[in-house]
C-alpha cells in the first residue's frame, strides 16, 4: 500500500462516524453514574442559540456522550494517564493502598461561612430545642498516611474546629468525629465514610447526647463486594480495587419516605447497580420517617448523604427518627419542626457539602 | 467548531472529505466554500451574515479598484474595505475595551456589550486585508470568481488559529491544484502530529497552570509559580503550533500548501531570533503591511524606532483587547531594542547563556500574556520573585514530570531526524500515527480540560 497512514486515518474516522450513527443511544451511563445527553431537537431558534442550550452545543455533547464504545475510550485514557506517570485523573488523586482522594485545594469560603451562620441563627430562634452538630471531615483528613505527599488539599480540620466554636457559642452541642475515626472509616473508591466509620461517629454522638449506643448484632452483618464508588467513577482508574460495602439488617417497625410506606431501611436492588451506596435509606429523599418501638423519644436529623448509613444505628435508640434532606425539601421544614415534638435535632454534614450546599435558607421555610 | 473535538474529527471531517473528494474538479471550490461556512457558523449561526458581508465587501472593492486606473478612486475602494474590516474587528473585539477605558478615564457609564468574538475574526480579517491591499498595490489581480474568493476567506483549516495565509500564498492553488496520495499522506501525518501536540501535550501540561490559578496565585510557593509558568510556556507552544500543524496538514489533504508558522522557537538564542520562528506568518504580516508602509528602516533611526514601537504595540493588542497584551508587546519592543543596541553580539558568542536567557525572557513574557487581571498578575509576579517557600510544588512535579520531559524534548529538534528515519518505513509510520489517533480519541472522548485559547484573538 502506498499511503497506509492516510488510508488508515480515513477508514478510522469513517468507521467511527458510522458506528456512532448506528449504535443505539443510552439513557444513562452506569460507569459514570450520570444521565447522558440525548439527541437534541433541531429548531431554527435552537440553532441560533449560542448558549449551552443551543442545538450546536447540545449536539456536540450528544456526540461525545453517545460515542461508540465510550466506556472503553475512557478506560484507555486512564491507562494512558498512568503511562504518563500521572498520579491523578479528572480531579481524583491516587493514594496508597488503592485509596482514591478528591482533589480539594480550595472551597467557597464565603458560602461555607454563610451556611455556618445560618445554623447559628437557627439556634437563636430555637432556644428550647436540644441541638447537635456532627460535621464530618473528608477521608483525606483522616487517612493522612495514604494521601499522596503534598497534595495540598484544604485544611478541613482547622476550619471545623473554628466552626464548632462558633456553633457552641450559638447554643449548639457539637461532636467532633475526627479523633474516633480510624483507617477503615472511608471507602477507597467512594467519597463517603464506611458503615464502620459511621458507627464510630454514632458512638461519639451517643456519648454527647446522653444515650447508650447499641452495637449491632454481628449476625445481622451483610456484605456486598464489587463496590466502585464516586471517586472511581471520576478517575476510572483501570486497576482500582473495589470496596466491600457493609450493612446491618437492623429491625425497624416502619419506614416512610415522603409519606409513602417503604420496605425497610435499605434498597437492596441498588446493590446490583454501580452506585451501591444509594441503597442506604433508599438514597436521598426529602423526608424519611423511621419508627421503631424499642427506642425512646423523637429525633430530627437534617443531613446530607453521609447520614444515610449512620441513621440506621440511631433508629435503635429513638422511637421516631425523622430524616430531612434540605436539598429535596424545597419548603415545609418549619411546619415539620413545629408540628412534631422533637427531643433533639441532629445536623450531620460532610465538610464539602457544608461548604457547597446552597439550601440552608430552607431551614426558615 | 474547533479541531480538537469529537464533532470535528468524527462528524465534520468524514462528511467534508467524502464530499470534497467525490466532487468533480470544477465544483471543489464550491464544496469547500459551503463546507467552510458550516464550520464557521456552527454554534454561532447568528454571525453567518457577517462572514458573507466580509466576503462581499472585499470582493467588490477589489473588483472596483481594478476597473479604474485613477489613484483616488482606487484609494477610496481600499479605504471602504479597510474601514469595513477593521470596523468589524474593532466593534467585536475592542469596543468593550475602549468603553471600559473611557469609563475609567472620564468616569462615564458606557455599557459593556460583552459580545463573543466571531470565530477567527482576527485571523480572517488579516488574511482578507492582505488580499485587498495587494490588489490595491497591483501585486496581484483581483479575484473574479466570488466563490473562489469566498473559499479563500472562509477556508476552514486556517480560519480559527492560523497560519495567516495571504492571498498571494495560495491564489495559484485556488484555481488549479493537484490532489495526490503522497500529499494527502503527508497532510494526514502533519494533522495527527498537530492533534497530538494539542491533545496529549498542551492540554495535559496546561492543567498545571489551571491548578495553580485555582489555588490562587497569592497562595502558591515560588517553586510552584515557576513550575506553573514553565507549564504555561509549554502549553501555549504546543497548543498554538499544534493548531498550525493541524491547519497545514488539513490544507495538504485538500491540495493546498500553507506557509510554515512555527520553527522550533524555543531553540532560539535571542528574542530577535525567537520572533522569526514563532507565529511566523503574523510577524510577516506586520512587516509587510505595517512596518514597511511606515517606512521601515529607510527613514532614519528615530523613525525606525517609532515604527517598531507601533508594530509591537499592535502585535500585543492583536492578541487580545486588554492592557496586559499591550504590555506584553512593549516588553518585546524593549528587549528587541536592547538586543539591537548591544546584546545580540554577546548572545551570539555565548551558547549556553543565550539559550537560558531566551527561555527565561520568553517564560516571563508568557506570565504577562496569560494573566489579564492586574491584581492576579501582581500576585503571580510577587510569588515568582519573592522566595516564598513551601512543599506544594513537589506533588505537581511528581504528577507532571513525564509530561514536562516530553514537552521539553519535543520542543527541540533532537528527535526530529530519528523520527523521520523511522517513519520513512510506511508500515512503522502507520502504526505510530494510528496509535496517536487512537490515544487522542480517548482523550477527546473523556475530555476534562480542552480549552480553546484563541477566543480572545
Amino acid at each position: 500500500m502506498q499511503s497506509p497512514t492516510a488510508v488508515l486515518f480515513f477508514a478510522a474516522i469513517l468507521l467511527l462516524a458510522l458506528l456512532n450513527a448506528v449504535s443505539p443511544d443510552r439513557e444513562n451511563s452506569e460507569a459514570e453514574n450520570r444521565p447522558l445527553q440525548q439527541s437534541p431537537h433541531f429548531t431554527v431558534s435552537s440553532m441560533l442559540d449560542s448558549s449551552e442550550r443551543g442545538f450546536a452545543q447540545k449536539y456536540e455533547k450528544y456526540l461525545s456522550d453517545q460515542f461508540a464504545g465510550r466506556d472503553g475510550w475512557i478506560t484507555l485514557k486512564s491507562v494512558c494517564e498512568a503511562a504518563f506517570g500521572k498520579t491523578e485523573n479528572n480531579g481524583v488523586a491516587y493514594g496508597k493502598d488503592g485509596h482514591l482522594f478528591g482533589i480539594y485545594r480550595a472551597y467557597d469560603e464565603e458560602n461555607y461561612r454563610a451556611n455556618v451562620e445560618a445554623l447559628a441563627a437557627f439556634a437563636a430562634e430555637t432556644p428550647d430545642l436540644a441541638k447537635t452538630a456532627l460535621l464530618v471531615p473528608s477521608g483525606y483528613e483522616i487517612l493522612r498516611d495514604r494521601v499522596p505527599a503534598n497534595l495540598g488539599n484544604a485544611d478541613q480540620l482547622s476550619a471545623l474546629a473554628q466552626t464548632r466554636r462558633t456553633l457552641e457559642a450559638a447554643g449548639w452541642q457539637t461532636v467532633d468525629p475526627a479523633p474516633v475515626l480510624d483507617g477503615d472509616s472511608y471507602y477507597r473508591t467512594d467519597h463517603h465514610w464506611t458503615t464502620h466509620g459511621a458507627f464510630l461517629a454514632y458512638e461519639a454522638f451517643c456519648e454527647s447526647a446522653g444515650v447508650t449506643p447499641v452495637a449491632p448484632d454481628e449476625g445481622l452483618r451483610r456484605e456486598s463486594g464489587g463496590f466502585l464508588g464516586t471517586y472511581y467513577n471520576k478517575a476510572k482508574k483501570f486497576d482500582a480495587a473495589a470496596d466491600t460495602l457493609v450493612y446491618y439488617d437492623l429491625p425497624v417497625d416502619s419506614v416512610t419516605i415522603n409519606g409513602e410506606a417503604t420496605d425497610g431501611l435499605y434498597d437492596l436492588a441498588k446493590l446490583a447497580t454501580r452506585d451501591q451506596y444509594a441503597m442506604f435509606l433508599h438514597g436521598n429523599n426529602g423526608v424519611t420517617v423511621i419508627e421503631n418501638a424499642v427506642g425512646e423519644g423523637s429525633l430530627l436529623v437534617v443531613k446530607d448523604s453521609y447520614a444515610n448509613c449512620f441513621v440506621p444505628f440511631l433508629a435503635q435508640n429513638y422511637r421516631t427518627v425523622t430524616v430531612v434532606d434540605l436539598r429535596y425539601l424545597p419548603t415545609g421544614f418549619r411546619a415539620l419542626l413545629e408540628g412534631g415534638s422533637f427531643d433533639r435535632l441532629l445536623v450531620l454534614y460532610n465538610f464539602e457539602n457544608l461548604a457547597s450546599d446552597e439550601n440552608f435558607y430552607r431551614l426558615d421555610d | 467548531m474547533v479541531f480538537s473535538s469529537v464533532l470535528f474529527l468524527f462528524a465534520f471531517l468524514p462528511v467534508t472529505f467524502l464530499i470534497y473528494y467525490a466532487a468533480p474538479y470544477r465544483w471543489k471550490n464550491t464544496a469547500l466554500f459551503l463546507l467552510s461556512l458550516v464550520f464557521y457558523s456552527w454554534g454561532e449561526a447568528r454571525y453567518f451574515p457577517i462572514m458573507l458581508s466580509v466576503i462581499a465587501v472585499n470582493y467588490a472593492s477589489a473588483r472596483g479598484m481594478e476597473r479604474t486606473a485613477r489613484r483616488g478612486t482606487r484609494a477610496a475602494f481600499l479605504w471602504i474595505a479597510v474601514l469595513f474590516n477593521f470596523g468589524m474587528l474593532g466593534f467585536f473585539k475592542y469596543a468593550d475595551f475602549l468603553s471600559s477605558n473611557l469609563n475609567a478615564l472620564f468616569s462615564l457609564d458606557l455599557p459593556m456589550l460583552r459580545l463573543t468574538l466571531p470565530l477567527g475574526i482576527s485571523f480572517y480579517t488579516f488574511q482578507t486585508m492582505s488580499y485587498t491591499i495587494d490588489v490595491y498595490r497591483g501585486d496581484v489581480p483581483a479575484e473574479r470568481n466570488i466563490i473562489d474568493f469566498g473559499a479563500f476567506v472562509v477556508l476552514f483549516p486556517q480560519l480559527i488559529a492560523g497560519p495567516i495565509v495571504r492571498y498571494t500564498d495560495i491564489c495559484t492553488q485556488l484555481h488549479s491544484r493537484a490532489l495526490s496520495l503522497p500529499e494527502i499522506e503527508g497532510g494526514v501525518r502533519l494533522f495527527l502530529l498537530g492533534l497530538a501536540s494539542k491533545v496529549l501535550i498542551a492540554n495535559n501540561i496546561g492543567s498545571l497552570w489551571r491548578d495553580a490559578e485555582q489555588i490562587g496565585f497569592a497562595n502558591i510557593s515560588t517553586p510552584l509559580a515557576w513550575l506553573a509558568l514553565a507549564a504555561y510556556t509549554l502549553q501555549i507552544y504546543f497548543d498554538f503550533s499544534g493548531y498550525s500543524l493541524m491547519a497545514i496538514g488539513l490544507g495538504r489533504m485538500l491540495g493546498f500548501r500553507f506557509p510554515k508558522n512555527f520553527d522550533f522557537p524555543y531553540e532560539s538564542r535571542s528574542v530577535t531570533e525567537f520572533w522569526t520562528r514563532w507565529h511566523m506568518t503574523l510577524g510577516a504580516w506586520f512587516r509587510e503591511y505595517v512596518y514597511y508602509p511606515l517606512g521601515g528602516n529607510r527613514c532614519g533611526r528615530r523613525r525606525q524606532i517609532f515604527n517598531l514601537l507601533a508594530v509591537w504595540a499592535l502585535t500585543g493588542l492583536w492578541h487580545g483587547a486588554s492592557w496586559n497584551f499591550v504590555i506584553w508587546g512593549l516588553y518585546y519592543f524593549v528587549l528587541l531594542m536592547i538586543e539591537k543596541m548591544f546584546l545580540l553580539d554577546r548572545l551570539k558568542k555565548n551558547c549556553v547563556f543565550s539559550h537560558f536567557y531566551l527561555l527565561l525572557i520568553v517564560s516571563i513574557g508568557w506570565g504577562l500574556f496569560a494573566i489579564t487581571d492586574f491584581g492576579a498578575l501582581g500576585a503571580f509576579f510577587g510569588r515568582l520573585f519573592s522566595m516564598t517557600g513551601g512543599t506544594d510544588w513537589l506533588y505537581f512535579l511528581r504528577n507532571y514530570a513525564v509530561t514536562f520531559a516530553l514537552g521539553a524534548l519535543f520542543s527541540t529538534q533532537v528527535l526530529k531526524k530519528p523520527f523521520e528515519r523511522l517513519t520513512q518505513n510506511r508500515a512503522a509510520a502507520a502504526v505510530i500515527y494510528g496509535a496517536l489517533l487512537l490515544v487522542c480519541t480517548a482523550y477527546l472522548v473523556d475530555a476534562t480540560y480542552n480549552p480553546f485559547l484563541y477566543f480572545r484573538f
